[in-house]
């Protein structure tokens, strides 16, 4: 017994000192010999230790020269060891928790590369392969097949997969009988299924790999019954989708007591190459047409393609080459605030990108009916008196454009890149004028009244077509680019005008006029551009450029008295050609390094101008053609430094020559206003002035703060301005006569200051704008020098402050003052003041419920015309999100809320101010319902 | 004895020799794509991705190069001008220069982040790579692939290293795997920088320290990584890409 238990003791001490030995062997050490398949010593293989669990790198090393490694040391925590050589199969060994301090792998062999896998795939292909164990894995997307290939066609261009004349697959000899797509069976078990249906370009992997049996699932037990399986994996492809909105709304204006609408819906459809989009809308709430946004979106891509600038040289030749979309290609419309109006619009656009190609096609189409009333008080101060001028004017207009616009962009190769540009307008405009005009004296006695009755109808076409061709050379920074353009202006109008002058002084007698007049346009601009750049070192670099351009434009103004059996009336009749030649020639050196660029120039133009008049085509000259030259140089400076930390400034100062328009050496006959007659001055000068720039922005992406100010500064040699004559004839009233003449020292300056800054981080943010100018601008007034001189302030202060992610509050006030004072009557100097406030809130109080209203209050304030206006404007507008993915949107929405709405301006003019009131949109109330295919944000939108 | 000696110095020499020629330059090229950087961001909205999708389209691609010098020991990185740039205009270079010794196990990192100029000076910190099972061929060389994803910005890190280059340095601030990274991909193809050409030769008078002026003040590790996770925290909270305010 005594021994038995002796024995027990023994053989527990045994084991618990075998467990010991076995918990003992806390690290370990690794070791092996790597030879090839000719049992040849592989030295310089990467061995590397993982983690059995999740395959991350624990340590790593290479086989010495004798093919050994070893990791000496390592926890004995469980392994898979990874060997890789460029020339052979990665092989992978697991390590299980050792019970010996050393694990000795022995010897282990290296299987090379197929050659056809080194060669074919990873070389030439330059594709990735996958391996791990026998799969083998191929990334299709580098297997280029002609778009609208099969997946057939695709896997016959995979190496070691062949496909047999009637589509049967296999892969290194041995048949496929499944194809997965991602993962699942394609319709039915059929492989050909996928393989002649799925679209090549779908698809990113093809893995081939061997498939258990069904019994082997089902047992666990491998039956060497192996089956090779193909699985297709398709492109995660986010850069295509479609997405489109839709909304209707009705409402009420109670106190037009007239029903409202409006409606707006879009739709896009893209992927890699192609983008598909249509809008349209229409209602009878003011929107003319669509905002940025809905813009952006139609034009998709090609948004941002409206920049081809082919006017090379520095300042380009005045007059802009640009092909310009007008609004927004037409359905962005425009509206100033006055009237009520009616409107309809849509459009379709298409791009196609490619890196070679990127080519964009639209077409829009708006219109608007719009009613307008305008009521407007004038003061105009002569030498020694003043009168006032009330004018009720009121207009019915309707007016269509069709515009279309295409621009394709080639880039031929690295070096070669050709653009082209057309943009089309054709557009018509119908309108009723009618106009009440009262003349009174200072002391509101009346002078007389003019009723003026216009109905207009105008239909233009406009065409711009641009080329640009850029080519680089093979020295870095040689280069060399030409345009061309053609612009095509053609318009036709009929006017017909009734005007009636009534007199209140003694003799007083009814005048009237009636006269019918045509007028046709015909204007064309060939232009061209060419530009050459030479680098001289690696810092400085020369450009020279030429730029031409040739404009003609021929009108026929014929004037017919209505009230005499339309006989034509001479002195409203003109016939004129006009002729512009352009010609400049300018170079500039550049420096250019880490952020500083400077350009330093200077150009010669020279320009022509050819002007004949007659009262009809055929008739003779009314006065001698009119032949001038204008040559020039004009000098141009630019300087931009970067400092490291976001800092930018910018510094400018040219020298700009602007010939007179022919409005200005021989204008058309104004017909509408008989008080106001227009002259020409053929002995006219050009228009010639300084200018500087300086320009400072900051930007901090810590703290989201942005600063921006700049100041420009303008000093006129020689400024055209209209110089009065106005004279009080008896019996008539006050007439004025203008006449264009050359003054200089018109001056002006203003900064601006735009900023926003965090005060408490992503809470609130603080906005501070302001910004002051001065002009001084002469005129002669009854040959009197007057310098009206204006000073204006404005500021700007305002906070967004983002109480929770639910709640967000806006506050931001502005003021402006506007001192003008006249140097002919320094007692009608006035201070013009706009003060504004304004409030938002943004809330969701409930998952999918929202709250957004805002007040805007605005005082307008003349003291010497004692016009005190307050507007205060509210808006409010609740949402409710509806449906299972957020596809509905309801929303009740009143906007001003307390019908104050009208348009009010003031503009202070050289020897005038004039305030006007427009009325137009006020209270009312909508319902709306919108549908998104996409779901709308149930989240709220950042202030 | 003195043949021995001589056998000795040959294996030294030749040894010497090898270790030569793991010291060059490589030129990697730095592609960047905007639509699938927003798309990578997760706190996102869909409509939003959708958005930059459609208006970016095909025009969301823009290039940047960058030029690694290397020995066995040391690796310095920064950013070059683009040789084929358009016009002569000249913006300033980035200040990013990631320096790593591996004698002194240090990195010595002069970056310039949410206009911060500042040095990063610590102890070598790798991110636990996992091996993954792939093989392709960049710039010449036969690459096996690695990834990780990153715990601040939660973007998917694929490295591309070389076997024949056994070298632990890479692009930008990756490394750390048993050979030379010459392709970082990040969120399949938002940032890829992949090594254009590799030369062999002697670049030790480049491999130095970044320069700065005495004032820059040197950080560790630990205030770069929080200096990011504040930044990506703030871009969350305010729903806009962090890739606004600091590097993707």
């Amino acid at each position: 017994m005594r021994h038995l238990i002796k024995s027990v003791f023994l053989a527990l001490v045994l084991v618990s000192f075998s467990l010991i030995g076995k918990a003992q062997v806390s690290q370990i050490t690794i070791k092996a010999q790597i030879i090839d398949e000719n049992d040849e010593i592989v030295p310089a293989a990467t061995v590397m230790l993982l983690n059995s669990k999740d395959s991350t790198l624990i340590n790593y090393t290479t086989s010495d020269s004798q093919g050994n490694f070893s990791f000496k040391n390592v926890k004995n925590s469980g392994y898979l060891l990874k060997i890789s050589h460029v020339s052979f199969m990665p092989v992978q060994k697991n390590i299980p928790i050792s019970n010996q301090a050393t694990v000795d792998l022995g010897i282990i062999k290296l299987e090379p590369i197929a050659e056809i896998l080194m060669e074919v795939v990873i070389k030439s292909a330059q594709a990735p392969i996958f391996i791990k164990g026998d799969t083998v894995e191929y990334d299709a997307r580098l297997f280029k097949v002609p778009p609208g290939s099969t997946v057939e066609d695709l896997l016959k261009r995979l190496p070691g997969i062949d496909v047999d004349v009637s589509g049967n697959i296999s892969s290194q000899g041995k048949d496929i009988r499944r194809v997965y797509v991602d993962g699942k069976t394609f319709f039915g078990d059929d492989p050909k299924s996928a393989t002649k249906n799925l679209d090549a370009q779908a698809i990113s992997k093809v893995q081939v790999y061997d498939d258990k049996s069904e019994q082997e699932r089902l047992t666990g037990i491998a039956d060497g019954n192996k089956e090779k399986v193909m699985n297709l994996e398709l492109k995660d492809e986010f850069k295509k989708g479609h997405f489109g909105k839709a909304t209707l709304a009705g409402g009420f204006d109670d106190y037009r007591k007239k029903l409202l609408w409006a409606s707006k819906a879009n739709f896009n459809r893209f992927n890699e190459k192609h983008q598909l989009s249509i809008i349209g809308f229409g209602n009878n709430v003011n929107q003319t047409g669509v905002n940025w946004d809905d813009y952006s979106e139609f034009k998709g891509s090609a948004a941002f393609s409206n920049r081809d600038n082919g006017d090379f040289g520095f300042g380009g030749d005045g007059s802009g080459f640009h092909v310009m979309e007008i609004g927004g290609g037409g359905i962005m419309g425009y509206f100033d605030g006055k009237g009520f109006t009616k409107n309809y619009g849509g459009g379709v656009n298409y791009n196609y990108n490619t890196k070679k190609i990127n080519f964009n096609a639209s077409y829009s189409y708006n219109q608007t009916d719009l009613n307008s009333e305008t009521f407007a008080n004038r003061q105009t101060f002569l030498t020694d008196t003043s009168y006032l001028l009330n004018t009720n004017s009121a207009s019915d207009v309707f007016r269509n454009s069709h515009n279309i616009s295409s621009r394709i962009e080639h880039n031929i190769d690295s070096s070669n890149t050709l653009i082209f540009k057309i943009y089309g307008r054709f557009s018509g405009n119908r309108s009723i004028d009618t106009r009440t005009q009262l003349f009174k004296t200072i002391l509101d006695q009346n002078i007389n009244k003019n009723f003026t009755n216009e109905t207009d109808t105008l239909d233009s076409k406009v065409i711009n077509t641009l080329a640009i061709y850029n080519h680089s050379f093979k020295k870095r920074g040689r280069k060399f680019a030409i345009s061309g353009a053609f612009n095509y202006y053609q318009s036709g109008r009929m006017e017909n005008l009734i005007n009636k002058n009534e007199f209140f002084s003694a003799t007083t007698e009814l005048e009237q006029i009636n006269i019918l007049n045509s007028k046709d346009n015909d204007d064309n601009t060939i232009k061209s551009s060419v530009l050459y750049v030479e680098p001289l070192s690696k810092r400085f670099s020369i450009f020279g450029f030429y730029n031409f351009r040739n404009y003609s434009t021929q009108s026929k103004n014929l004037g017919t008295d209505a009230l005499t059996n339309y006989i034509m009336v001479d002195s409203l009749s003109i016939y004129y050609q006009n002729k512009e030649m352009f010609n400049r020639v300018g170079t500039s050196i550049n420096y250019n390094w880490e952020g500083l660029n400077i350009s330093l120039g200077g150009a010669f133009q020279s320009i022509n101008l050819f002007n004949k008049y007659s009262v009809t085509e055929n008739s003779p000259l009314l006065v001698p053609e009119l032949t001038k030259t204008y040559n020039n140089f004009i000098p141009n400076f630019t300087t931009y430094y970067e400092f490291p930390n976001n800092l930018h400034i910018n510094l400018g100062y040219s020298y700009d020559i602007d010939v007179p328009s022919i409005s200005y050496l021989q204008p058309i006959p104004n017909l509408s206003n008989r008080f106001y007659k227009t002259e020409g001055n053929p002995d006219l000068e050009p228009e010639s002035y300084h200018s500087t720039d300086i320009s400072w922005t900051y930007w901090n992406q810590a703290s989201f703060t942005n600063i921006h100010a700049s100041a420009y500064y303008y000093y006129y040699d020689s400024q055209i301005v209209y110089n009065q004559e106005t004279k009080f004839v008896e019996g008539l009233g006050y007439t004025t006569i203008m006449k264009p003449e050359n003054l200089s020292g018109g001056q002006s300056v203003t900064a601006y200051l735009w900023s926003s800054m965090p005060i408490v981080k992503t809470i609130l943010t603080l906005r501070l704008g302001g910004s002051y100018s001065y002009r001084e601008s002469p005129v002669y007034i009854n040959s009197i020098r007057n310098t009206t001189n204006t000073n204006s302030y404005r500021l700007n202060l305002g906070f967004n402050l983002t109480l929770s992610s639910k709640l967000s509050l806006s506050l931001g006030s502005s003021g402006s003052l506007s001192d003008v004072s006249y140097s002919i009557q320094t007692s009608q100097n006035q201070n013009i003041i706009n003060l504004s406030a304004s409030t938002g809130i943004k809330w969701q109080f409930a998952k999918k419920s929202f709250f957004e209203a805002n007040y805007d209050f605005t005082k307008y304030q003349n003291d010497r015309f004692e016009l005190n206006e307050v507007l205060h404007l509210a808006n409010a507008s609740i949402r409710q999100i509806l449906g299972k993915n957020n596809k509905f949107e309801l929303r009740l929405a009143v906007f001003d809320l307390l019908n104050q709405n009208k348009m009010i301006s003031q503009t202070p003019g050289s020897n005038y101010i004039e305030t006007s009131i427009s009325p137009t949109l006020a209270r009312y109330y909508m319902l709306s319902v919108s549908y998104n295919i996409k779901g709308f944000e149930t989240k709220k939108k950042q202030m | 004895m003195k043949y021995l000696i001589f056998i000795i110095a040959i294996v030294l020499i030749t040894l010497n020799t090898n270790a030569q020629e793991l010291s060059g330059t490589i030129k990697y090229e730095i592609k960047h794509d905007w639509v699938k950087k927003i798309n990578s961001v997760k706190y996102l909205s869909q409509s939003e991705k959708d958005k930059a999708s459609y208006m970016w389209g095909t025009h969301s691609e823009y290039t940047e190069y960058a030029v690694l010098c290397f020995d066995k020991n040391t690796s310095r990185y920064e950013k070059i001008e683009d040789e084929n740039k358009e016009g002569s205009w000249a913006w300033r270079s980035e200040e990013y220069i990631i320096y790593r010794n591996l004698e002194e196990n240090t990195t010595y990192d002069l970056i310039r982040e949410v206009n911060k100029l500042f040095v990063i000076k610590d102890e070598i910190q790798n991110p636990t790579w996992k091996i993954l099972n792939n093989i392709k061929e960049v710039a010449g060389h036969i690459c096996m692939d690695a990834m990780y994803i990153d715990p601040i910005k939660g973007n998917k890190i694929v490295a591309w290293f070389a076997l024949d280059m056994p070298v632990p340095f890479g692009p930008d601030r990756f490394g750390g795997l048993p050979g030379m990274i010459l392709e970082i991909d990040i969120s399949e193809g938002a940032l890829v920088m992949t090594a254009t050409k590799i030369e062999n030769k002697d670049v030790s008078e480049f491999l130095v320290k970044p320069k700065h002026k005495r004032k820059v003040k040197i950080h560790n590790e630990e205030y770069y990584t929080k200096l990011i996770s504040d930044q990506v925290e703030q871009a969350k909270k305010a729903e806009r890409p962090y890739f606004w305010q600091i590097r993707y």
